[in-house]
Parts: C-alpha cells; sequence; structure tokens
C-alpha cells in the first residue's frame, strides 16, 4: 500500500459528497493535512470505493443521489470490515432531529455544513485510529 | 284593537222613525270597523311580511356564515344549525334537532379524535352562563378538518341568558400554510448552507497559506470580510431556522438540573477577547451556593450569549458589563447590566418583535438581524422563565431573565441532623455509578452497603436491614422490577422504602410494585439526598399525596415544596395507574394535572366516586383555568370534595392550603 519510505502508511479518508465543489474542498483540505483521500459521489460509489480502498475514516454527506448517505452507512456497518470504521456526517441537516438520525444510521459524529475547517480536521485527526507504525 | 266596538254593537229595541237611522248608524259602524280590520290586517300581513324577510334574511347570514354553528338551549337541547355544520358534519339539521343532549354529544364526539370539550360536556357546559370555551379540535369524520372551536354563551336583549353557540373555524388551510411555511424555511436552509459551505471552506482553504500560495496584506483583508460575512450568514440562517422551529412548536426541550455557576463559568472565557480588544470591563457576580435551574444546557448558554454578544456590541469602547444571578424563592434570577447606548421606551416595547431593531444612529453601526431577542424570550419562556428589559438611553440597559430552580432554596434539610446513622443498601451493576452513589451518601453521613447482582441484593437486604434501598432497574441476574417484587413480597423487606434509579421507562410499574420514588439518571446528587431525606422525614407523619401529572419537570417545583412540606408524594404516570393505585394504598388527596386527560378527567372523576375504596379522597384539579376543560364547580359539585386551580405557579401558596387541608 501506500507506504512511504519511512514505512509509515498514509491514513486513507474517504471523501462522499455529490457536490464537486466539496469534494475538491475535502480533498485539499484533507490532502493539505498528510492523508490520502479517496472520493465517492454517491452512495452506491462509496460502498465500492470503501470495498477498495478500506479507508481509516469516512466522510459522509447524508443527502445523496440514489442511495443516501443513511442507506449507506447501514450498509457500510452491516459489514463486519467497516462495524467500527468513524464516520462522520458531514451535512447540511443540522437540526437536533437530523443530528440523532445520523447517530442512529451508524455514524460516529456529525459536522453540520458550513463547517469550520479547522473543527473538522480537528475531528478527523481525533477520530482517527492512532498510526499504524510498520516496524 | 281599534274595531272593537263593532262586534259588541248590539240593536235595542229600536223605533222604526228611529230604526232607519239606527241601521244606517249600524252599517256605518260596521263599514268603519270593516276598513280598520282591512287596515290592520294588511299591517299585520305587512308586518308579518317583514318579520319572515328579516328572519329568512338572519338565516341566509347565518348560513352563509364560513363557520358551522350549533346553538344549545340553556338545557343542551339542540335548537339551531347552520348549513355550514350540515356541510362540514354531514348531519342533517332534523337529525340534530331530534337528539337529546347526550346522544348529541355522542355523534359529535364520533367525529373528531381530539375534543375534550364535546366530550360529555354539551348539557353541563350549555348551563354555563358565562364563560367562554376554546380549543383546537380534529375531525376525521367524514373528512379530516382542523377547527378552532369556541363555545359561547348568548344573551338576548334584556341580557338573559338564551343559550349556548358552539362554533367550529376551519383552520385546515392556515394549519397546512403553517406546515409549509416550516418546511419551506428548513429546505431553504438546506439549499443555503451547501453553497456558503462551498464559499466559507474555500476561504479558510486560502486564508489558510501554504496550499494555495502567499497573500499580500490587502488580499487577506478582503477574504476576512468574505469570511465573516458568510459567517453572519450563517448565523442568520440557523436564527430563522430556530425560530421557525419555535413557532411550529417542533423545539423540544429535554430539561434538566444545571449547574448555573458553571454554566456561566464555562461560557464568561469565550468573551474575554471580543472585552479585551473594546476595554470593556466584566464583573460576574455568582451566588456561594450554585443555584441548580431547570433547563437545557445548549439552550440556557444560547440565551446568556445571545444577552452577552448584545451588551458588548451595544456598549462603547470603555464600558462595563456586569452579569449578577442571585436566587428568589423558586427562580434563579440573571441579569445582564451594560453601561452602553441604551433603549429608548418605545424601542423597549418593541424590542421582542421579530426583525424590529432599535432606532439608533449608533445601533446602524452594529450588525444583527433582529431577531436575537425574539428566539430568547422563546426560549427564556420555553423552560418556564420570563424576560424583562429595564432601560434608559445613554445610560445602559439592563436584561433580566428567570428560569427556574429544580428545587426551593431552602432545601435539602441536612439528613446528619435528623436521620443519624441510617444505612442505605445500593444496588447497581455498575462499579462506576456504586462508587459514585456511596461517595455521595457517605458524604450525607449515610452507612453505605452494596450489591452488584440482585440475589446478593436481597440476601444483603433480608440480613443486614437497610433503611433505605437505591435499585437500579437493569440488572444482569434479574431485572430491577423483579427484585423490587421479591422485596416486596418478604415480609422482612417489604417495609423497607426503594428508590429506584431508572434509565428505562417502565410505565409505572415500579410504583405499582412498592417503589417510593423514582430517580432518573443521570442522578444528582442533591436530587438523590433530598429524596431520600423526604422519605425518612415523611416516615413519622405519613400524608400520601398521588400527582396525576404529565412525564416532564413542570411539576417538579411542587413536588419539592410538597415534600418539603412533609408529605409523601407519588407521581403516577397515567389515570390508569391511579385508579389502581388509589385502590391500593389510600392517598389522602390525589392531585389531578387536567394535562394528562383532559377528556379523561371527568370520567376518572367519576371512576373514583363509584369506588367505596377511592370515594371519599379530596381531589384537587390544576393546569386548567376554571372551566377550560369543561370542569367547573357546577359539574363537579355532584361529584364530592373537588377543588379546581388554575396553573399551579403559586406552588407556596398551594402548599400552604394543602398542608392546611390536610390537617
Amino acid at each position: 500500500m501506500d507506504e512511504n519510505t519511512t514505512g509509515e502508511r498514509k491514513q486513507h479518508i474517504l471523501v462522499v459528497d455529490d457536490s464537486e465543489d466539496m469534494r475538491e474542498l475535502l480533498g485539499q483540505l484533507l490532502e493539505g493535512a498528510g492523508y490520502l483521500v479517496v472520493f465517492a459521489e454517491d452512495g452506491q460509489a462509496s460502498l465500492t470505493q470503501a470495498k477498495l480502498h478500506h479507508p481509516d475514516l469516512i466522510l459522509m454527506d447524508l443527502s445523496l443521489p440514489d442511495m443516501d448517505g443513511w442507506e449507506a452507512i447501514g450498509y457500510l456497518r452491516k459489514m463486519r470490515e467497516f462495524r467500527t470504521t468513524p464516520i462522520i456526517a458531514v451535512t447540511a441537516h443540522v437540526s437536533t432531529l437530523e443530528v440523532e438520525r445520523a447517530m442512529a444510521a451508524g455514524c460516529t459524529a456529525h459536522i453540520g455544513k458550513p463547517f469550520d475547517t479547522k473543527v473538522l480536521l480537528q475531528n478527523v485527526a481525533r477520530l482517527l485510529p492512532a498510526m499504524v507504525n510498520m516496524p | 284593537m281599534a274595531q272593537k266596538r263593532g262586534p259588541q254593537y248590539v240593536p235595542g229595541e229600536p223605533e222604526k222613525s228611529q230604526g232607519d237611522e239606527q241601521q244606517e248608524n249600524t252599517e256605518e259602524a260596521f263599514r268603519i270597523s270593516e276598513a280598520s280590520l282591512q287596515t290592520a290586517l294588511h299591517r299585520a300581513e305587512t308586518n308579518y311580511a317583514q318579520l319572515e324577510r328579516t328572519k329568512s334574511q338572519l338565516r341566509a347570514i347565518i348560513d352563509a356564515s364560513q363557520e358551522a354553528m350549533l346553538f344549545l338551549s340553556p338545557g343542551g337541547r339542540p335548537l339551531r344549525v347552520n348549513t355550514r355544520f350540515t356541510d362540514f358534519f354531514g348531519l342533517d339539521a332534523t337529525t340534530v334537532l331530534s337528539q337529546s343532549p347526550e346522544q348529541l354529544a355522542a355523534l359529535l364526539k364520533g367525529l373528531f379524535i381530539d375534543a375534550a370539550l364535546l366530550d360529555q360536556s354539551l348539557p353541563r357546559s350549555a348551563a354555563d352562563k358565562e364563560r367562554i370555551f376554546r380549543e383546537q379540535q380534529v375531525q376525521v369524520e367524514p373528512g379530516r378538518r382542523e377547527f378552532d372551536f369556541t363555545s359561547l354563551p348568548v344573551m338576548n336583549v334584556d341580557q338573559a341568558y338564551i343559550g349556548r353557540l358552539y362554533v367550529w373555524h376551519d383552520v385546515t388551510h392556515e394549519h397546512e400554510v403553517d406546515r409549509m411555511k416550516s418546511e419551506f424555511v428548513s429546505l431553504v436552509s438546506h439549499e443555503l448552507r451547501t453553497p456558503l459551505t462551498s464559499i466559507q471552506g474555500y476561504v479558510d482553504l486560502i486564508l489558510a497559506d501554504d496550499t494555495v500560495g502567499n497573500l499580500n496584506e490587502l488580499q487577506r483583508e478582503f477574504l476576512g470580510i468574505v469570511r465573516n460575512n458568510s459567517r453572519r450568514l450563517v448565523s442568520l440562517i440557523n436564527d430563522l431556522l430556530d425560530l421557525s422551529r419555535m413557532e411550529s412548536g417542533k423545539i423540544e426541550l429535554h430539561r434538566v438540573p444545571l449547574d448555573l455557576n458553571l454554566l456561566i463559568s464555562e461560557l464568561v472565557p469565550s468573551f474575554q477577547p471580543s472585552w479585551n480588544a473594546s476595554r470593556q470591563t466584566f464583573t460576574l457576580h455568582l451566588p456561594e451556593a450554585a443555584p441548580i435551574v431547570l433547563g437545557e444546557a445548549d439552550r440556557v448558554t444560547q440565551i446568556l450569549n445571545n444577552l452577552l454578544s448584545n451588551a458588548h456590541k451595544y456598549t462603547p469602547e470603555g464600558g462595563r458589563i456586569d452579569l449578577s444571578v442571585e436566587t428568589a424563592g423558586y427562580v434563579a434570577l440573571v441579569a445582564i447590566t451594560d453601561s452602553g447606548i441604551g433603549l429608548s421606551a418605545e424601542d423597549q416595547a418593541h424590542l421582542f418583535t421579530r426583525f424590529y431593531r432599535a432606532h439608533n444612529p449608533a445601533t446602524e453601526a452594529v450588525s444583527g438581524t433582529g431577531l436575537g431577542l425574539v428566539i430568547t424570550r422563546s426560549l427564556v419562556e420555553m423552560q418556564g422563565g420570563e424576560i424583562q428589559v429595564s432601560s434608559e438611553p445613554g445610560h445602559g440597559s439592563t436584561f433580566r431573565f428567570t428560569l427556574p430552580l429544580a428545587q426551593p432554596v431552602e432545601t435539602p434539610r441536612l439528613p446528619q441532623e435528623n436521620s443519624p446513622g441510617k444505612r442505605i443498601l445500593v444496588i447497581d451493576d455498575e462499579p462506576d455509578i456504586r462508587r459514585l452513589l456511596q461517595h455521595y451518601l457517605e458524604g450525607a453521613g449515610y452507612e453505605v452497603i452494596m450489591a452488584s447482582t440482585g440475589a446478593k441484593a436481597f440476601q444483603l437486604a433480608r440480613t443486614a436491614r437497610p433503611d433505605l434501598i437505591t435499585l437500579d432497574m437493569l440488572l444482569p441476574d434479574n431485572s430491577g422490577l423483579t427484585v423490587l417484587e421479591r422485596l416486596k413480597s418478604d415480609a422482612t423487606t417489604a417495609d423497607i422504602p426503594v428508590i429506584m434509579l431508572t434509565i428505562v421507562d417502565d410505565d409505572g410499574q415500579g410504583h405499582l410494585l412498592g417503589a417510593t420514588d423514582y430517580l432518573d439518571k443521570p442522578i444528582e446528587a442533591i436530587d438523590l439526598l433530598q429524596r431520600i431525606t423526604t422519605i425518612f422525614a415523611d416516615q413519622s407523619h405519613q400524608c400520601l399525596i398521588l400527582l396525576v401529572a404529565p412525564d416532564d419537570d413542570s411539576h417538579k417545583p411542587l413536588v419539592s415544596a410538597l415534600r418539603h412540606a412533609g408529605h409523601q408524594v407519588m407521581i403516577v404516570p397515567n389515570e390508569r395507574k391511579l385508579i389502581a393505585l388509589a385502590k391500593r394504598a389510600h392517598p389522602d388527596l390525589i392531585i389531578l394535572d387536567a394535562a394528562v386527560s383532559p377528556i379523561g378527567g371527568l370520567a376518572l372523576l367519576h371512576s373514583l366516586r363509584a369506588n367505596p375504596a377511592t370515594q371519599a379522597i379530596p381531589i384537587i384539579i390544576t393546569g386548567t383555568g376554571p372551566g377550560e376543560a369543561g370542569m367547573h364547580w357546577h359539574t363537579l359539585t355532584p361529584i364530592g370534595y373537588v377543588d379546581i386551580w388554575g396553573n399551579p405557579s403559586h406552588v407556596e401558596t398551594m402548599v400552604q392550603v394543602i398542608t392546611q387541608r390536610l390537617q
């Protein structure tokens, strides 16, 4: 896998959002912070990408074409390998009810849009499993 | 009658010479009387026709009304309905008018899902000469409609009571529009957020340097302006969303006991940079004993945040801002005073109106949406408080708001003083919780023994004979309720009071099984200790009050005040439980909150009165203005000793009266 010379594996983050602007923004932010980012633009693609790249963390928009985020999270949580993967809902659905709905679907955290880029990065860092150091 | 003379005329015995004259006179008289009869008849006909015209005009007007109307005699008999009534309810006038009051009530009731006022109260409310009742009703048969329903007495010109008018005003459309409005706001909010995320995100990205290259000072400044304004837009959207949710009653508060001092101390540092920048002096006066208020932490913070940020914005450089908290009776009072620009009397009157911003050159310079204070006031009121402003232009303003205390300030009494050496058994499978409870209880001077399983607990309860037990509802080997049942069915342990600690709603089962009290997790020390103190105090003079109240915090002040006055209070979640419990526990008094079941209220009273075991228990009905739910003295007197109290906000008076009556 994408190992650098020190043997450290870059942590993978899957960004799921149907807006190209958002994917680019999140990509820039996360790559700038040293993560390796992969993308999906709808719920169905998020499942394919997840299986392909085994991300360490997923940022998931909830309103998505075809299969929406809630449904995709439901599928992911049913798969053994993604049962504990941190999933952050990054969504413009911000009411208490919506936050609860996201958490009930299996999200680890909820960040409302528009987000403070600092807060987003802090949350990503907080939720990522500790770096795996290859000997 | 002017013609009276005519028919009464009886001819005498006339002389011939006079006869003709007399006959002429008679004929003349008949002619006159016939003419006047004709005139009178004509007049009567005209009057009658006019009356008929007026009557049919009135009927047409009543029929043309958009509202359905039903007019009842003082005895409750239906006298008249209009066409709209027939249209709305699919009942023709003949059918309606042939019903007895009871039949009609039943007939109407079948059409609604939500119509407390129609329940059994038709004849009763018809006898009421004074009150006006209103409620929202939802009709389901033959079609769905929502109504503002009004029932009002009708007086004739001499002010005599002639009956009662029921009016249904169709608000289906208005409600639909309301719903559409809030859906629209929430959709717009969602749609606006998406592009704003890009704007804010990319600006942040550019400002966060290195990745996109260096910026010169001017570029940095301009992008800063873009960023600030996009933040303002976001907060405006948030305000609008909040407001719309509040207006549609969609915000549900989860009120819990909160340490107000702590909340404020956590919030204040976030303002420090702004105060420093404006060289404003901030002073904080917090009471030594932290007031524990009932509220939702986020919402209380939002209130404080709004008021503090207003104080900052409208106070010139070098000004003063004070925040003080004190407790008075059953409320905590927070006052935020500034030495700012102040408000005119006119501004003060409109301050809590949407989009209103004070007319003042100084306010022009300050950004704001005119929604903050509207939201603040709603938030305060939703949490059972009040907000006021006092101000003088040029001399600053003071905003004061109250929040209900979780318990009155005088309590709790210290357990050490009146319950030395009492032993408490703590049953909980979580070691952390056991330790926490132990800490609380030992700190208050009790001896604590602990058990982690139901079986062990039962054994300990028999051998160590504790004076009180706290029992976790969820235990690994036995459910808490099973343990409770075992404790209560064993003679050696049956008398030990049990407090259930719970995060599960057991629908009041625990009370039926004999739990003395309930506490929701997370447990507040002060709450726990107070309940224990009360239970021990109660054992000396038991006066049992059953309170039928909704499962929220609205009765906490009353309950704690009653307990403080030495009464034992059990809260019953619904009326079904009440009847069972009333038969078993022989309470000294029942307090019934009409909010639990305005419909069943009367039926409930009747069934209590019908049972020999419960018929003599005095009952107080609260939470309703007299008569509002169709219940008032006239209807209740036959049922026996019943009092109706309005909104029980004057807890102190209430407790005083209750205590007197129970003695």
